[in-house]
């Protein structure tokens, strides 16, 4: 219909210039020069210009439709016809001189193909198309442009859904925040507006908005019961660099280890995101460590994301209702660690209903129960999971003794949402992980996370909002010897209540303020004896106390339709409390518990050292056309905590220490600079680079111990990570099959200098660090063989890791000693792995009391052993050699029903 | 602290141990230092060795041989050292003195220089107490044929105030066997049959004529001493305590039949070190302590106190140890140990046969 018209109004204009060239030369005045007069009242601008046409020599061309809500006033009088035409048609209609008599009106033809192929795509979707007004529209054009806000929410359980994409006229997107609120700023007139998310049904509004207004948006939810957390990119219009939002979605359907779908092995598929070791905890950022993480649970730091050593996740994914993840691009509102943020939201339960769903894998099994406690008031959410694998290990027939060996976890969460009123929302959100496992060698680890946070969020007015959370956390461990002779309890934990206090102001500015404070209680470690026999002697080390402040602002806005900003600042601090004990060292000699030289004693709550300093960010993006933007990105971090280790795989016993008078905390400065590109909304590609510093890293003395050390500062060296690198990606969007991949060339070198010998490691050369990965490539598709069976798999690739291996021996007093001349100077055998699973759901009908599905999964399917870590075993004449211990051996198949009712 | 052996749990996983496949380590030899002088009257030896490869067996390593070695003090004094064997120097007069400093210097026959810190011969405390105990079950979880029980061998030491009490425990062990080498027979052919006769070691003091078995002298192979040396490093912990030491476990003797058919001595050497030698054996023995362990610590440089002078860039490695020395020592009849054990098999060949460092002279103390 729209190519018609343009077609109508092309010949209409070319035959009018074949008539009007004859008598063009006569004219002498431009009619855009002409006065406007005698208007007497409001007259429809169409006919003003039929009417000038007959006085005067000048053509006017156009479709009806284009002027018909448009009048001209008594206030144009004495204006020329340009400066009239311009304060009433403002942007959305505009026009040409020709010819010097011949005045043609326009629309501006992409914005309305982009309209049109908006429509076109919301139906090849079956998406849902409605038209709303807002406001009258004008007899004149508006000059400023307007903010349309609103909620997006599910229509089965009217929850507000978070993440959720829109797109106005097939370019812009915004994605709605975690309480399902976005805004838009527009230009008057007609836009397509199409709102989508991966668990819902898209929607799509022909909006004709004229003055700001509220579009409030509900979705159908697609009845899938698998649950998994998938991270894909919004890549083109995302205002920041590096941030890749988490959905809790439809590519629930890929393989998963042992039955378990895993948030964090999603993060670790991301481009520039390692991990160290087959099923290693945590993982590795941009060349950063696993301490280097901020992981958020409903605001709340937590600090061990695993469970069994980093064969599973420690968050169960059902209870899981938003994540979003920043490697770049860190707004202002995070701090605290220098890599990257990973933010979790608990699920905030049906709205509608009481609902339970679950799974019961070989491994685990689990079940979330959530409903209204009082409609549209109250509303609840429970979530837990537990293992039952002990009886595995009693069954398991090896040589090893198995029957003292046990390992056993659990996690849950509860949710209590309370609205008392429009503008009001509490939350009260309780989390807690606990681990055990006991060893052959009366070895038990015991492990805890807990987090408990109060969040309290007001509308103050329609653009304002406040947020202010309250919550604690806590992290500790508890190993157990058994043995009488030298039984023992070795405690550690850490508490720590915070306090956080945030406004969102947002018109065509998004401002964000606040304060956030944070105390850490240490208690770095206590050993007990446990019997009367046991050799321990009983030790304590001195409690550690400091409190973490910050203020930050940020402001978020578009220049113009190209260019947009997200410009933060963020000021922390951090002091290290009493009461305690500092030792002092002699000045030029090595930092060692000889050269103890004084000692000053600080008072309870007493200031032992303040550390303090800005934290710029920034992240700008510039659109290239409607399909691509190039995004640039800086950021300053402070760390204030540091995770002490030695050893290759991440150990139960590691700790985490706060910064005092020695240990200074660890600033991160990274630069990145991006281009993405959407093909035909089928395609994303992108390319992102980076250089990140890190300045006061912590590694360790060789041969320092670090479990219950009085003088930790004597055990650890500061240095320098430099880290850079360029990721690739590549995702298909749409269509049968799906899927994404992605490869990254990193480099991560830490540099360790000391003017004494002792203090340098590797002589003070750059050397890798553990995390340094140059090559890794992460592939995973999801091809749908109908509409209820899916075969899905991924494959992921990485350079081994660097290890530090002997390259002599000798012998000294009948003593074999391995020379280890250089820390990192070989790598362990590359990484790679395939996993695939066949997915069979239940029937898709909305309204079913029951749905469940299969999940057949097969893990590492060409039985790679990678290595989980690599050992040194004594070969009984002393020479140490060198042995890779592969957890997952074999392919390791696993089915799993999950349901929902 | 040695905190996991093994996770089974892997094992569900068909969880695997490879020996790890890396590239064939080929590093350029190095000179190596073993040295000591001490308070004890010498000679005192300094071993020059050459570095060996990670695969190669220790015995390997070849000797440096033709070096300048001189050990000098504070007051003056300085003796080369004399090569014998090769490789291995030795003083003939020099004597260390508590309070001294001692210093080494090598000129290997390239004309490369090393040196040792200088280091003062500090006193080495005294030995308090040499005790043991039983302990059921502590050794070879996963093998029940080998023993499964052992005596824990502690020792508690006290340094002298106003001293670094940087100590290092050596140990060693000696005990007796017997053999039946008379008793050895062989077979031959007898029309067609096998039969059976006595067939002696020459060193069991009969002979055998096809007669009867004679004795024509005294055995000299059928009681052997053999001597056991720690290589499990034991260091004094001064951050815990530096001054007295207590209940520092040295070793775990296996209950095993050969070691108490008849009585085991123990002797034990209090050592004292200086910080850079200290550093070096705690280095050592981190790598001994975390081997066999997942979680081991990353194994480091493991830095002596010899330098190279005449070219800063040439690592040398080992120490020269200047140390004073105190000693005790006990028997441990097989009467202490609480349960009984079996005694050894009826062996008929020499005794040196059955252990390495067996030797036939009976110590003079046994």
């Amino acid at each position: 219909m729209f190519f018609d018209c343009l077609i109508k109004l092309k010949a209409t204009i070319l035959t009018t210039f074949i008539i009007g060239c004859c008598y063009a030369a006569g004219l002498a005045q431009s009619p855009l020069d002409l006065r406007v007069e005698g208007v007497a009242t409001e007259k429809p601008l169409k006919q003003f210009l039929i009417d000038l046409e007959e006085r005067q020599p000048a053509k006017f061309f156009f479709l009806d439709e284009w002027l018909e809500s448009y009048e001209i006033t008594p206030s144009e009088n004495n204006k020329t016809l340009q400066e009239a035409l311009l304060s009433i048609l403002g942007t959305e209609v505009k026009f040409r001189l020709l010819f010097d008599y011949a005045i043609i009106f326009y629309v501006d033809t992409d914005k309305t193909l982009r309209k049109y192929e908006a429509i076109e795509n919301a139906t090849l979707r079956k998406s849902e198309i409605e038209e709303i007004m807002i406001g009258r529209k004008p007899t004149r054009a508006l000059s400023k442009e307007i903010i349309i806000k609103g909620v997006v929410k599910s229509e089965t359980t009217n929850a507000p859904i978070g993440n959720a994409l829109i797109q106005v006229d097939n370019t812009i997107q915004v994605t709605t925040d975690e309480n399902g609120s976005y805004q838009l700023t527009l230009s008057p007139g007609e836009s397509i507006i199409s709102c989508s998310h991966t668990n819902y049904r898209s929607h799509t509004i022909i909006l004709n908005a004229f003055e700001d207004g509220v579009l409030n948006v509900t979705l159908d939810e697609i009845p899938v019961v698998l649950q998994e957390v998938v991270i894909t990119d919004n890549l083109i219009l995302n205002k920041s660099i590096g941030l890749s939002s988490v959905k809790v979605a439809d590519l629930k359907r890929s393989p998963t280890f042992l039955g378990e779908v895993d948030l964090i092995k999603s993060v670790q598929s991301q481009a520039g995101v390692t991990t160290a070791g087959e099923v290693a905890a945590g993982f590795n950022v941009r060349g950063g460590g696993v301490d280097q993480n901020l992981i958020l649970y409903d605001g709340i730091p937590i600090f061990n994301t695993s469970h069994a050593l980093g064969f599973f996740s420690a968050f169960n994914s059902s209870s899981i209702k938003n994540v979003a993840f920043y490697r770049g691009g860190i707004p202002a509102k995070y701090g605290g660690r220098v890599s990257s943020v990973l933010t979790i939201e608990g699920t905030e339960g049906n709205r509608a209903k009481w609902e339970a769903n679950g799974s019961v894998g070989i491994i685990s099994s689990e079940l979330t129960i959530e409903g209204p406690l009082k409609k549209d008031t109250t509303l609840f959410s429970a979530s837990f999971r537990s293992s039952y694998s002990d009886w595995i290990l009693g069954l398991t027939k090896s040589k090893y003794n198995l029957s003292k060996s046990a390992l056993s976890f659990y996690d849950g969460s509860l949710r209590l949402t309370h609205k008392p009123n429009q503008n009001t929302r509490l939350v009260f959100s309780g989390y807690t992980s606990y681990d055990q496992f006991t060893l052959i060698n009366d070895t038990s680890y015991f492990m805890r996370n807990m987090a408990a946070s109060l969040k309290i969020d007001k509308t103050l007015n329609p653009n304002l909002t406040s947020s202010l959370t309250m919550g604690v956390g806590q992290y500790s461990y508890v190993l157990k010897e058994t043995d009488p002779s030298n039984a023992f309890d070795l405690t550690y934990d850490v508490t720590y209540p915070s306090l956080n206090f945030d406004f969102e102001y947002s018109r065509r500015h998004k401002f964000n303020v606040g304060v956030n404070t944070i105390l850490y209680l240490f208690n770095p470690g206590t050993i007990e004896p446990k019997t009367s026999v046991s050799s321990i002697d009983p030790m304590t080390i001195q409690r550690k106390r400091s409190l973490e402040s910050a203020l930050y602002f940020s402001d978020e806005f578009s220049l113009n339709e190209k260019l947009s900003f997200e410009i933060g600042l963020r000021y922390s601090l951090c002091a290290n409390l009493g009461s305690a004990t500092v030792y002092q060292y002699a000045p030029n000699l090595p930092r060692e518990i000889e050269n103890i030289i004084d000692s000053t004693t600080f008072k309870k709550n007493q200031i032992i050292k303040l550390y303090h300093g800005p934290e710029p960010r920034i992240s700008v993006t510039y659109g290239i056309g409607t399909n691509a933007s190039f995004k640039f990105g800086y950021q300053r971090m402070y760390q204030y905590l540091h995770f002490i280790s030695n050893t290759t795989a991440a150990s139960p016993v590691d700790t985490w220490q706060s910064v005092d008078s020695y240990l200074k905390p660890q600033t991160g400065n990274q630069l990145s600079i991006g281009y993405f590109k959407n093909q035909k909304s089928i395609y994303e590609l992108s390319v992102e680079a980076y250089y990140k510093r890190i300045n006061n890293i912590h590694d360790f003395k060789d041969g320092s111990d670090l479990i219950l050390n009085k003088n930790i500062e004597t055990a650890l060296l500061p240095g320098i990570t430099n880290s850079y690198g360029i990721e690739f990606s590549v995702s298909k969007v749409k269509g049968r099959l799906t899927g994404s991949g992605n490869y990254t060339f990193s480099r991560s070198l830490l540099k360790v200098t000391s003017d004494d010998l002792a203090g340098s490691i590797n002589d003070g050369k750059p050397y890798p660090s553990n995390y340094d990965q140059p090559h890794a490539v992460n592939i995973n598709w999801q091809y749908g063989i109908s509409r209820r069976i899916f075969f899905s798999g991924n494959f992921s690739y990485r350079t081994g890791r660097p290890i530090s291996l002997p390259e002599r021996i000798y012998v000294v007093d009948g003593v074999p000693v391995s020379d280890f001349p250089r820390r990192n100077n070989y790598r362990i055998p590359d990484y790679h792995r395939m996993d695939i699973a066949l997915i069979v759901e239940g029937s898709h009908k909305l309204k079913k009391a029951w749905s469940g599905s299969w999940v057949f999964s097969f893990y590492n399917v060409y039985a790679r052993k990678n290595a989980y870590t690599v050992f040194f075993n004594n070969d009984g004449t002393g020479r140490l050699q060198p042995y890779q211990l592969s957890v997952i051996g074999t392919v390791i198949p696993s089915v799993t029903y999950r349901f929902k009712f | 602290m040695k905190l996991i052996r093994t996770l089974p749990f892997f094992l569900l996983m068909g969880a695997c141990l490879d020996r790890l496949d890396v590239s064939i380590i080929n590093a350029e030899p190095q000179v190596v230092v073993d040295g000591m002088i001490s308070n004890e009257p010498g000679p005192y030896v300094v071993n020059l060795s050459w570095s060996l490869n990670p695969d190669d067996s220790l015995e390997s390593a070849a000797p440096v041989e033709r070096a300048i070695v001189v050990i000098s003090d504070d007051v003056g004094n300085a003796e080369t050292l004399t090569e014998n064997p090769v490789g291995s120097y030795k003083t003939r007069e020099l004597q260390g003195v508590l309070g001294r400093k001692y210093k080494l210097s090598i000129t290997t026959e390239d004309g490369v220089v090393y040196e040792s810190t200088p280091a003062v011969l500090q006193p080495a405390g005294e030995i308090t107490e040499l005790y043991f105990e039983y302990k059921e079950n502590v050794l070879n979880p996963s093998d029940p044929l080998l023993p499964q029980n052992a005596l824990a061998i502690y020792v508690d030491g006290v340094g002298k105030v106003g001293n670094p009490n940087l100590f290092r425990w050596r140990w060693s062990g000696i005990f007796h066997i017997t053999t039946y080498p008379w008793l050895r027979t062989t077979y031959i052919n007898v029309n067609e049959k096998k039969v059976k006769i006595p067939f002696p070691e020459p060193c069991s003091g009969y002979i055998y004529d096809g007669g009867e078995l004679t004795r024509v002298s005294d055995c000299t192979c059928c009681d052997c001493w053999i001597t056991q040396k720690g290589s499990r490093v034991s260091l004094t912990n001064n951050a815990v305590s530096d001054l007295e030491f207590k209940r520092v476990q040295l070793h775990m003797i296996p209950i095993d039949k050969w070691f108490f058919d008849d009585k085991y001595y123990f002797e034990v050497e209090q050592i004292s070190i200086q910080s850079e030698v200290y550093n070096f054996w705690k280095m050592i023995s981190i790598q001994q302590e975390s081997t066999g362990n997942i979680f081991q610590p990353n194994a480091g440089y493991v830095r002596g106190n010899m330098r190279c002078i005449s070219d800063t860039n040439k690592k040398v490695h080992g120490i020269f140890s200047v140390s004073a020395i105190t000693k005790k020592s006990f028997f441990i009849k097989r009467s202490d140990i609480p349960k009984p054990i079996p005694f050894h098999s009826f062996e008929v060949t020499d005794c040196a046969d059955y252990f390495k460092n067996s030797a036939y002279q009976k110590p003079t103390f046994w």
